[in-house]
């Protein structure tokens, strides 16, 4: 290298230097950035990113109002649980609570303003506009505003109530929900002088007999009922309660029940007067009912008891010597002298017994009893002229009752609030779109004194104002803003509103805190649970004047009886995949509606399963396919709600026969004077189980209660156990698999399943499953990690048993070994695992699973957006071609050990909850270590009295033990 | 036994075997665009499974297994009878295999390969179906072998491979026949000549190419004949290790192999009747041959009678309520249809090939074999989708209808069938012209005295020069043999168009080390089997289904598979190395006309010999004598 000369530096060095040192710069490890995470030293409460938070709220999917828990991540809810601190559901949901996730995050959801003056094209408008026009409107003189809302309580009915005030003369606000309950509180009025509905305080019940009322389903407050029938219908010391069932439909409050009388519909309530008849006779009864003697005797004059003697024997003594017997009825829909009859009866059984103030609480009503009746609707509706301004808020008349239409049309402006555009929208001036309930503030009470409050768990998905914004919003529009009794505040924001509400909730329930601690404290609670119960005078009963109305129909008429599905429910759930994708549990059909009918009324029309049957009721006339069985009464054909939309979304739209439409102006239920006729033509519809026939192979079993009460624990066969103990020599060939730290399994109590697939929808939420559609369903494709599957008793075909099926991570797992590529391993903690990434699609291991619960990705899942919003970020989607299963929620394994981990500590039995046990309204279900000696689960798996393994012939050595169910009938 | 050579000299074998390789009509062209047309629609198709998801088939839960893998299961077992006729009744020395082997044997390759097309058009995601595959990879996972689809891969990838060689070292003969005959009417540089001199490699007949040829022919015969059993047995394996009423059952293996045997036959008898007329082929392929076959065919319809009638006989025994009920609707379920065909299809109308009426009525025959393939093709599907639609939890059972997907892929893979068979029948000499040769020559060559002081052979050295006699007759040649050795002359080269075994008579012929190829080869690959299991489980340490990861009884099969690929291999690679097979040229003093009819002898001598080899020549007639140089 030539030398730099002192005073010149050459154009070759130059270049020389300015190379070297451009390298040397760009080589530098000196820019580099600091690798360390410097935590805060105060953490910042809001969340943080990929950390799970939790808000407590409301569901609003039913008016039974469950207190929920949202699982939030990184700014939006995945999830919906049970809130464990709310005294209602104790922490369950139901399978359409899980579903709330659906209707937040529905692709059809209603998402602009939208205006679309009577049969002119929908256009898009803004919130401006439409709240500038419709308060113009409603300024105008003369005008009334009639508001039909949902049912709300607390802070939102109080917004809605000053409103209708405030506004012109004669402008009302009314609550309006289909399912009005409206026989139970006919009756009521006619007994007690109150249409209120009661709270039923089942906590204490050890015997429930049912007229019709499906409590375990879809009546007032199922979830809150299957939970206190979970604990009263399972053994505890040696004492279990019991349930009876008098209805036309085996439905699956029916077929959970220990003794089901199938009565022809209409009829079922003379079951409860054949009891009143005979607790009189006997004189058994604690407050007297002899007074009534001549109206049940008037009742039961000339007509067919549907039960024998013995069976009405039996009942009256199971319900006179219960201590704590309870009568329910009522169908949800009805305005039916029968319905009434029956609600009647029972209300007269409870009487009897001493249950009114106790069990049958009218000091603490539903907040149903707020709720439109059927004569109320009807008035509303006829009484609609051109001046009126009817607000809509999230209700679906038109739907729910199609001769509301007439009304609507009648109206000046129809003004429609709500997330989806249903029928009602239709046929509306202006389309406000609405928050999902859980994008807002708002309170709810349920039963009176429970004061359950919701948040906003995230921000609004689109440009959606809450049903109270809109109100305030439009007062203040209208230059009228809404004052707050008694203080005649006013508030800008709906948020505002709800805080005042909030304090002077405050004040009156804990006089001594501060606001704002108060409001935190709910808010992680959930709500306060004795709020301003005041002690009620009890309600007077008055026997003497009571009358007995119509005969019930002919025994041998022909009938059609509407009855509300657990899924769909009224039907305004009906968009959502995962509703409909769950099959009905006991006619296991998804995805459509279906007649019921039995056997020997199907041969008389020569119809088979899925044949179409023409039915004529009044001036309507429909088809449906048909589903021969016997859960249907010989002469009921049994129809069920919620399906035959005309708009809502894709997949509720043009699916079935709407039953609204069939119950027709008088809302009656069951119909008589119907014709059927064989339609011609078939479809397939979509049965998740093509029997439910046991051919003796003992997949549900069943134990006699005085057998179960003699058997000795030495007598109980010992189970194959999925642990080192359970290879042995004479049938195993390889040595045992040793686990070191846990064996997770689980317990299932058939006796505690009823069937209602709440752990389903738990699944599919938490794990990513997708929805297939019913025609993949006819094919037998559903992607189900759980499913409740019904099974018959091999001794008495009119006993029907669920058995949840899940992945049995089996210890000799026969899906393992076959698979070439090890796909489906067993890992270290007993998981039956299954790598997605490995797996090749050779179905095999599903070929070889004995319990056919794995599940092949056959076509490519499709998550319609924003439905992917609501994934679980700690799952994998799984593409097609590969095959998935139950993995036992891995997810929330690892989280608690990461957790256990992280605090140095050993895992906690009941640290780890399984989603599906998470949900499951009767705690059927038992997730737990079988390592460790004090789990439930190992003490139910070792010592339970009913415990079995299915199909344990097979030597697979299943972690999932099933306990028997109870047959109650034997004892 | 019928005198099948009657009427027929060397050329005239050749002549006929050989013209069907001419250049084909009208007709066939418009045959191969039909089958080709079909396969390919069947290709796009599968195309259109593999992008929108397997749910284009009627598959469903449970029925996971349905059409494809009955298909697969079915080609598998048209894929055995190619290798029992060669390999087997080769080594029973069953003679009226000859005729009929090459078909066979090329049905057997084309229906591998089909076979081992649906295990792939079945997966879900055929994209990654290389995580089958042992092989090793940044992903340090080995595949599962105890699981039976691992088994299946590397048996009929060992089949495949055992019989492509099988198959290859059978033709070489036959190729250097059409080399020389393509090499006289089209001249050396004719494009087909050049690639008949490639697959020819370079065979002269000579002793000694002969001789290795022989040894490792044998082996290969040795090593195909468990191969053969094998294979259907380890494919019944994928259905009797599972837990399946129906499916797991002892008996597979056996009924599996017979039922293989049955359709292979079938559909060889349904290939031979047409071929030999439009191949003319009459004299060749003649009714005594078919009539064997369909004789062979009595057998393997009796042991599937025998199958079906103890299926539901154990199902009962057995007091097994899954089983018992499952035997039942297999008779009464829906599915029963199959079984009322399948059941006179496959044991009751082939069993009328006991009547010499029947079997040698080429209708009749034709007829029954249809039924006996449609038959054992609904044997495989009611096997498969049976069990899987009716197992243990009835709320499971489902049944099953296949789509236009399965169909259209399944009517293709019989024209892809057809197709290859056809381009093998123009392409390649149907008929094993060598054995067919050595069959008639079997007469001719009854000269068998042995040489008083037997010389041990020697190579022929090109250098050296010597005389080289031509014969018509076997007789005259094996003489000359005799002669030469009794002088004492050791450098003796022979040139053959058939095998001649008699040779090994008269003089001492060298032992072939081609032996000792195949035993090394078959137990280094059975160790290599065994170790490649233990060796990659113990690397994944996994355990499935409660079997540790070292579990030795499956782990047999692979080191067996590995013994039977690695025996053929280095026996093939014995054979070319001893053959001096590696080059494409003739040897010295070799004559085209050796590989049609014509015999040859080269005897080397030393300069002052060179009369002595004329003195004795007058003891035998030759046609020509030559003198060559070195």
């Amino acid at each position: 290298m030539e030398k730099f000369s002192g005073d010149r530096l050459s154009r070759r060095n130059f270049i020389k230097i300015a190379g070297a040192a451009g390298t040397a710069l760009a080589l530098s490890p000196g820019c580099d950035s600091v690798n360390k995470l410097i935590p805060y030293v105060n953490p910042p409460r809001y969340p943080f990113p990929g950390e799970w938070i939790h808000y407590n709220s409301v569901c609003r999917e039913c008016p039974a109002g469950c207190g929920m828990l949202l699982s939030h991540r990184d700014g939006r809810i995945t999830k919906a649980d049970g809130n464990p601190k709310d005294p209602l559901n104790n922490g369950k949901l139901c399978a359409r609570g899980q579903a709330s996730m659906q209707g937040l995050y529905d692709p059809d959801r209603l998402k602009d303003v939208i205006r679309q003056n009577r049969g002119m094209k929908p256009e898009v408008s803004t919130w401006e506009n439409a709240l500038l026009e419709i308060s113009e409107r409603i300024k105008k003189n003369g005008t009334r505003v009639i508001i039909i809302s949902n049912l709300q309580t607390g802070s939102l009915a109080e917004v809605i109530d000053t409103f209708a005030s405030t506004a012109g003369n004669g402008s009302f606000a009314a609550y309006y929900e289909p399912f009005n309950y409206e026989s139970l509180r006919k009756a009521n009025e006619m007994l007690f002088g109150t249409s209120n509905v009661p709270h039923f305080n089942l906590d204490q019940a050890d015997y429930i007999v049912s007229f019709a009322a499906d409590y375990l389903e879809t009546w007032i407050s199922p979830i809150e009922y299957a939970n206190r029938y979970g604990n009263m219908h399972s053994m505890n010391n040696g004492v279990i309660g019991k349930s009876a069932f008098a209805g036309p439909r085996m439905s699956l409050t029916a077929a959970n029940s220990d003794t089901y009388i199938q009565t022809p519909a209409g009829k079922e309530g003379l079951v409860a007067f054949a009891m009143l008849k005979r607790i009189n006779e006997k004189g058994v009864a604690k407050n007297s009912i002899s007074q009534a003697m001549p109206f049940i005797n008037s009742v039961l004059e000339g007509e067919k008891i549907p039960a024998r003697d013995d069976e009405i024997e039996r009942l009256v003594n199971d319900f006179t010597s219960a201590s704590h017997g309870i009568a329910l009825a009522g169908m949800q829909i009805s305005s039916s002298d029968s319905q009434v009859k029956s609600a009647l009866g029972a209300m007269l059984l409870n009487y009897s017994m001493g249950r009114i103030g106790s069990m049958v609480e009218f000091q603490r009503p539903h907040a149903l009893s707020k709720t439109l009746l059927n004569d109320e609707v009807k008035k509303i509706l006829s009484g609609i002229s051109g001046s009126d301004v009817l607000i809509l808020n999230n209700v679906n008349p038109v739907y729910t009752y199609p001769p509301s239409l007439d009304g609507i049309k009648k109206a000046g402006l129809v003004v429609f609030i709500g997330t989806q555009v249903d029928e009602t929208a239709s046929f509306s001036d202006w389309l406000l779109p609405a928050n999902y309930y859980l994008e807002s503030w708002g309170d709810y009470e349920p039963v009176q004194g429970m004061l359950t409050i919701m948040q906003p768990a995230m921000t609004p998905l689109y440009k959606t104002l809450s049903a109270g914004e809109i109100f305030l919003t439009l007062a203040h529009t209208g230059g009228k803003p809404l004052k707050r009794q008694p203080d005649g505040k006013t508030f800008s924001t709906f948020r505002d509103w709800f805080m005042d509400y909030w304090n002077d909730v405050q004040r009156q329930a804990s006089p001594g805190t501060s606001g704002n601690t108060f409001l935190e404290d709910t808010l992680r609670t959930g709500g306060i649970w004795n709020f301003n119960t005041k002690e009620e005078e009890p309600v007077k009963i008055s026997l003497a004047e009571l009358k007995a109305g119509n005969k019930t129909p002919e025994d041998n008429a022909l009938r059609l009886w509407l009855w509300p599905e657990i899924t769909l429910f009224d039907g305004h759930l009906s968009n959502r995949g995962w509703l409909q994708e769950i099959a009905e549990p006991v006619s296991f059909i998804s995805w459509n509606s279906w007649i019921d009918i039995h056997p020997a009324l199907a041969g008389k029309y020569n119809l088979n399963s899925n044949d179409f049957l023409e039915v004529e009721a009044g001036n309507v006339k429909f088809k449906a396919p048909v589903n021969v069985t016997e859960i249907a009464e010989e002469n009921t054909l049994c129809l069920p709600f919620g399906q035959g939309h005309t708009a809502l979304g894709s997949d509720a739209r043009g699916r079935g026969v709407n039953a609204y439409a069939i119950s027709g102006v008088n809302m009656s239920n069951p119909i008589t004077g119907i014709k059927i006729a064989k339609a011609g033509g078939s479809m397939h519809l979509a049965y998740m189980a093509k029997t439910k026939e046991q051919y003796g192979r003992k997949v549900v079993e069943w134990i006699g209660l005085s057998k179960l009460r003699q058997l000795k624990p030495e007598e109980v066969k010992e189970l194959i156990l999925p642990l080192p103990e359970g290879y042995q020599r004479h049938r195993d060939l390889y040595p045992a698999r040793i686990y070191k730290e846990h064996r997770w399994a689980m317990v299932i109590d058939l006796q505690r399943c009823i069937g209602c697939a709440a752990c389903t929808a738990a699944c599919y939420a938490e794990n990513n499953i997708p929805v297939v559609g019913e025609t993949e369903v006819q094919k037998g494709r559903e992607q189900t990690w759980i499913k409740p599957v019904p099974y018959r008793s091999d001794e008495d075909k009119k006993k029907l048993g669920w058995i949840p099926m899940l992945c049995q991570h089996c210890d000799a797992a026969p899906c393992e070994p076959v698979c070439p590529v090890f796909a489906a391993v067993h890992n270290e903690e007993g998981l039956n695992a299954q790598v997605y990434n490995r797996c090749i699609g050779t179905r095999y291991c599903s070929n070889n699973c004995p319990y056919k619960v794995r599940r092949f990705n056959w076509l490519n899942s499709e998550f319609k957006s924003p439905l992917e919003v609501q994934l679980n970020p700690e799952v994998t989607v799984r593409s097609r071609g590969v095959m998935e299963k139950c993995t036992f929620c891995v997810q929330r394994i690892r989280n608690a050990e990461y957790h256990a981990e992280n605090e140095k500590r050993k895992l906690k039995e009941g640290e780890i909850i399984t989603a599906c046990q998470q949900t499951c309204p009767t705690n059927a279900i038992i997730f737990g270590d079988l390592l460790d000696n004090n789990s439930q689960v190992t003490k139910l798996t070792r010592g339970d009295l009913r415990r079995y393994h299915l199909l344990e012939e097979l030597n697979t050595k299943p972690a999932v033990t099933y306990l028997k169910r109870i047959n109650m009938s034997e004892s | 036994m019928e005198d099948i050579t009657k009427n027929l000299t060397l050329s005239e074998v050749d002549k006929k075997v050989l013209a069907a390789l001419k250049p084909p009509v009208l007709l066939y062209y418009l045959l191969l665009a039909g089958f080709a047309f079909v396969a390919a629609i069947g290709l796009a198709t599968w195309v259109y499974q593999v992008r929108t998801g397997m749910g284009v088939t009627g598959l469903n839960h449970p029925v996971g297994w349905a059409t494809y893998i009955a298909n697969f299961v079915f080609w598998v077992g048209i894929a055995h009878s190619g290798t029992l006729i060669s390999a087997i009744f080769f080594l029973v020395r069953a003679k009226f295999r000859d005729a009929v082997s090459r078909s066979a044997e090329a049905m057997t390759l084309i229906a591998i390969m089909i076979a081992g097309l649906f295990p792939l058009i079945h997966l879900g995601r055929v994209w990654v179906f290389y995580y089958i595959l042992p092989y090793p990879s940044e992903r340090q996972i080995w595949p599962n072998f105890k699981s039976a689809l691992v088994w299946d891969v590397l048996a009929v990838f060992t089949y495949f491979v055992v019989s492509l060689i099988f198959f290859f070292v059978g033709l070489i003969p036959d190729a250097a026949a059409e080399r020389d005959k393509l090499e006289q009417e089209h001249g050396k540089n004719y494009w087909r000549t050049k690639i008949f001199r490639r697959i020819s490699l370079g065979w002269s007949g000579a002793l000694s190419q002969w001789r290795h040829y022989n040894r490792a022919y044998l082996y290969f015969a040795a090593l195909a004949t468990p191969l053969v059993i094998s294979v259907h047995s380890i494919v019944s394996w994928d259905f009797a290790t599972s837990l399946l009423p129906g499916w797991h059952s002892t008996l597979f293996a056996p009924y599996f192999v017979a039922g293989a045997i049955h359709s292979g036959l079938a559909m060889v008898i349904l290939i031979m009747i047409p071929l030999r007329r439009l191949f003319n082929l009459e004299e060749i392929i003649t009714p005594w041959h078919i009539e064997m076959v369909a004789k062979t065919m009595i057998v393997t319809t009796l042991v599937m009678a025998y199958s079906y009638t103890i299926e539901p006989f154990m199902a009962a025994y057995s007091k097994n309520l899954f089983e018992w009920q499952f035997s039942v609707w297999r008779r009464t379920g829906w599915l029963s249809w199959s079984y009322y065909m399948m059941l006179p299809f496959n044991a009751i109308f082939p069993l009328s090939f006991i009547f010499k009426k029947v079997r040698t009525n080429y209708m009749l025959m034709a007829a029954i074999s249809v039924l006996v393939v449609v038959g054992m093709w609904l044997e495989r599907f009611f096997i498969v989708v049976g069990s899987t639609a009716h197992d243990f939890l009835p709320h499971a059972w489902d049944s099953y209808t296949p789509t236009w997907v399965e169909f259209t892929i399944t009517a293709a893979s019989f024209c892809l069938f057809f197709f290859l068979f056809l381009l093998f029948s123009k392409n390649l000499p149907v008929v094993p012209i060598t054995d067919f040769k050595s069959q008639i020559d079997e007469k001719r060559k009854t000269f068998d005295e042995k040489c008083a002081q037997p010389v041990k052979i020697k190579k022929a050295l090109s250098f050296m020069p010597g005389y080289k006699f031509v014969f018509s007759e076997p007789n005259e040649m094996l003489k000359a043999v005799k002669a030469f050795c009794q002088a004492g002359y050791n450098r003796i080269e022979v040139f053959s168009p058939t095998k001649i075994e008699q040779l090994e008579k008269i003089v001492k012929v060298p032992f072939s080390p081609v032996k000792i190829w195949a035993l090394f080869g078959a137990i280094f690959g059975f160790l290599f089997g065994l170790g490649l299991a233990i060796g990659a489980s113990q690397l994944d340490d996994l355990i499935v289904g409660g079997k540790p990861p070292v579990a030795l009884i499956p782990y047999w099969i692979v080191a067996f598979e590995g013994g039977v690929l690695f025996g053929a291999l280095f026996n093939l690679a014995g054979l070319i190395i001893h053959g001096r097979l590696f080059r494409t040229s003739t040897m010295h003093g070799y004559d085209k006309r050796f590989s049609k009819d014509k015999y040859g002898l080269v005897v080397q001598y030393s300069i002052k010999d060179s009369e002595e080899v004329k003195n004795i020549s007058e003891s035998f007639r030759y046609e020509e004598m030559e003198s060559i140089t070195g």
